[in-house]
């Protein structure tokens, strides 16, 4: 995917931040519930120390009553001294309740004041009890008397002044309990409310949160699992929407962006199997072309149509091997295609680069076009061309030519796009070559055919008149005329069938040669022999016959040279010549020639007659050839092949020079004996 | 057997040609000869009255058989001179050639079968 995928927004710092503010919600909650039950446990304490006060005062108003009674014993006589023990003792006891009432009156003030002024009056009638006892321990007989009545009066009085001070601080504490309770019922129960309202709200934001966040789980679940079941499926098409811009949206950006590789894949995979396919197509195509026209036309075709070729030529290397002769040509502007038919193979051009190295050429685009070649980059902008590439038709591992292929647009040639076109090539030069093969074996079964043609037609002509004259005589035989004919003509007859025999037994001996050569059997009978002596010789023999051209011979010769030769075989290659120029220039006089070239004895067979073109010089040689289109000439064309191969033979060479309209030179060159040497 | 019948031999090898001329001279006929087509047009314009038959081989040189047969169609007096091919050439059917030669004579000639042919005229 090319463009990246911005997060605007984060899922988990929203989670994050719910999270911290439902903990806000819940500290707070906490800590306002803790306050409030603090302030409600403190009323229910101070509540109930005040229960304890009350008590405690109440106590202490009972043992006040209970030691009035006591006291009262001392005016009705009796033991002092058991009073006394029973006053300290209870006296004793309503102090300590007092005291303690007192520290629990620390959050009471005024009963706290009271409480202490009733202690206060305790002490003040304990201090008078005490004075009566200390007068009664002195004096114990002014027990029950009325002095101590009247002391007892005024103690009396100290201890109702601390049982009304207590009973005050009751009332007071009463009423600072009621109060209390009534605080801790009215005025901290609205926190509670408050808190509990609280809860709710929080409990219900975390309940649509918690909700809303499920919700959005499930959904982004759910698209990348429709997303996902679609790829499973193969539509890799499919592209799950991006809901947010958050770690989901994230998530199925990076599952788009996989799909998408994976698309890529499958497509570059497609594209691959494509092309194996095209390449499978193409082999077939190529295997029914016989001839390289249609080899090139498959190429082609497939070229333009697949790789999206603008323009394309082919040629291959001619026999100089100097220059490219273009085989076909497409999509060039027509000037380009009439003036690059046949291009010298020096020039820098792709094409010739692919030639010359046998390695391919890209030129991916103008400027690559125009360092690579500046001088045809020209012509190539012309035509419209951008990019270039050039792969050789490597046939054996020897280039043989190239086919270049030219787009309209720069290209760059990717290593698939490489491989596709140099194999396509490769199988190219594959076809071209079998097709050459195949051409090469027709042409060779053409030639053969050709031959048994010629063959079947030079064996019958003679046969006509041999078996004209023979059945012609058997005829006057059998009419009894045989007498009659004049000896002469008689004569004449047997005469022209020993020719027609003989010249049968040469064409046999010809075929029978040529049969020896393909079968490797040519022996040689070697005999040293004077060279001069064996051309006089034959020349001495063939007068007649050369006569009956009208051709005259002219010999020189150095008589010094002898030769380990077949004797045979080189009689039969000079008589060829010989015959040869007196066949193929009747009339005019053969110049025949032997000289010493170094090791070499130079045969030349020279006539006057019109000469042999550049290209008849070349097939001469072959099998089945002669000089076509010559008037008069007939022959199996089998001499000059079997005079080469017999010169070979003796590691000797044969060839011919000749300027059209003026002669022909055949130059025979063979081995001298040592002993010449 | 008439001795006023001309015939003209159109054969290249000469030896062929030779042993037709004699051997058709000796049995009464008048002969001309030529060594390809082109000469025989020369020759068949310079004769003063067109021969009886012509005895045609195909392979020759200058001007074949065939060409010489499509020229002498062009002339209406030469073009009915009845035509016999010497061929050597055992594929040779004259019927897929639709140049409407009187007969094939297949070599080597049967001295018997050109007797009758020469004859029949």
């Amino acid at each position: 995917m090319a463009e990246p995928f911005e997060l605007t927004s984060s899922f988990t710092k929203r989670l994050r931040h719910i999270l911290i503010i439902i903990a806000g919600f819940f500290v707070i909650g906490v800590v306002s519930s803790y306050y409030s039950s603090l302030g409600f446990l403190n009323g229910l304490q101070q509540i109930s120390s005040a229960n304890r006060i009350l008590n405690l005062s109440t106590l202490a108003l009972e043992s006040l009553d209970s030691t009035d009674q006591t006291l009262d014993k001392l005016l009705t006589g009796g033991n002092f001294k058991n009073v006394q023990f029973y006053f300290h003792q209870s006296a004793k006891i309503t102090e300590q309740q007092l005291q303690d009432a007192i520290i629990l009156a620390e959050n009471f003030p005024e009963a706290r004041k009271q409480l202490v002024q009733a202690t206060e009056a305790l002490h003040e009638y304990t201090f008078s009890i005490e004075k009566i006892f200390q007068t009664l321990a002195i004096r114990p007989e002014k027990i029950a008397t009325e002095e101590i009545k009247s002391d007892l009066l005024v103690a009396h009085e100290f201890s109702a002044d601390a049982r009304e001070t207590l009973r005050m601080s009751q009332i007071t504490l009463k009423e600072n309990s009621d109060q209390l309770f009534s605080s801790i019922y009215e005025g901290r129960f609205y926190p509670l409310i408050v808190a509990s309202i609280l809860s709710i709200f929080f409990f219900s934001f975390v309940i649509i949160v918690g909700f809303s966040i499920a919700r959005r789980l499930s959904h982004a679940l759910q698209n990348l699992g429709d997303a996902t079941s679609a790829v499973g499926q193969g539509n890799l098409d499919f592209e799950a929407p991006i809901l947010e811009h958050d770690e989901f949206g994230k998530l199925t950006f990076e599952f788009n962006g996989m799909v998408n590789s994976l698309k890529e894949k499958q497509q570059s995979l497609n594209l691959a199997m494509d092309r194996v396919l095209r390449l499978q197509h193409i082999t077939s195509s190529f295997s029914e072309a016989l001839v390289p026209d249609q080899v090139f036309e498959v190429i082609f075709q497939e070229a333009f149509e697949t790789l999206g070729v603008n323009s394309g030529a082919v040629g291959l290397v001619d026999e100089t091997g100097e220059y490219v002769e273009l085989q076909r040509i497409q999509g060039y502007t027509e000037a380009y295609e009439e003036t690059w038919k046949r291009f010298s193979l020096s020039l820098r051009a792709p094409m010739n680069e692919a030639i010359v190295t046998g390695k391919p050429v890209f030129l991916r685009n103008n400027e690559e076009t125009k360092n690579f070649c500046p001088k045809v980059f020209e012509v190539l902008i012309k035509s419209g061309i951008q990019s270039t590439c050039a792969i050789p038709l490597l046939v054996e591992g020897k280039a043989v030519g190239s086919i270049a292929f030219s787009f309209s647009s720069p290209k760059e040639f990717a290593r698939e796009e490489r491989d596709f076109v140099i194999t396509m090539v490769n199988q190219c030069s594959q076809a071209l070559h079998r097709a050459q093969l195949y051409e090469a074996a027709r042409d060779a079964i053409k030639v053969r055919d050709e031959f048994l043609s010629i063959a079947s037609h030079e064996l019958r002509t003679p046969l006509t008149p041999l078996k004209l004259q023979l059945q012609n005589l058997s005829r006057q035989v059998r009419k009894g005329n045989l007498s009659a004919m004049p000896t002469e003509q008689i004569m004449k007859a047997v005469e022209s069938s020993d020719r027609q025999v003989n010249r049968l037994t040469s064409l046999i001996d010809d075929l029978l040669d040529v049969s020896r050569i393909s079968a490797g059997k040519l022996t040689l009978n070697r005999e040293s022999f004077n060279l001069a002596e064996m051309i006089e010789e034959i020349v001495g023999h063939y007068t007649h016959q050369l006569k009956e051209n009208n051709s005259k011979v002219k010999v020189d010769v150095d008589s010094s040279l002898v030769g380990h030769l077949d004797k045979v075989r080189i009689e039969q290659v000079f008589i060829n010549l010989l015959t040869n120029a007196a066949k193929y220039a009747p009339g005019k006089t053969i110049h025949v020639s032997l000289t010493r070239a170094g090791k070499f004895a130079s045969l030349t067979v020279r006539d006057e007659g019109q000469g042999i073109s550049s290209e008849n010089q070349k097939r001469i040689f072959e099998r089945f050839e002669r000089v076509k289109d010559r008037d008069n000439v007939g022959g199996l064309g089998l001499g000059l092949y079997i005079s080469r191969q017999i010169v070979e033979a003796h590691e000797g060479f044969i060839r011919v020079e000749s300027t059209p309209g003026k002669g022909a030179a055949f130059i025979v060159e063979l081995p001298l004996n040592e002993a010449n040497l | 057997m008439s001795s006023s019948k001309s015939v003209l031999i159109i054969e290249d090898d000469q030896s062929i040609r030779e042993t037709l001329v004699t051997i058709l001279e000796s049995e009464g006929f008048h002969t001309q000869a030529a060594s390809n087509g082109r000469e025989a047009l020369k020759l068949l314009n310079k004769l003063p009255s067109p021969p009886h038959l012509i005895l045609l081989d195909i392979m020759m040189p200058v001007m074949n058989g065939y060409e010489f047969r499509e020229e002498q169609l062009q002339h209406k007096v030469i073009a009915q001179i009845p035509t016999i091919v010497l061929s050597a050439d055992r594929s040779f059917h004259q019927q897929n050639l639709n140049l409407g030669f009187k007969q094939v004579l297949k070599k080597p000639i049967d001295l018997e079968e050109l007797l009758s042919v020469v004859n029949s005229i």
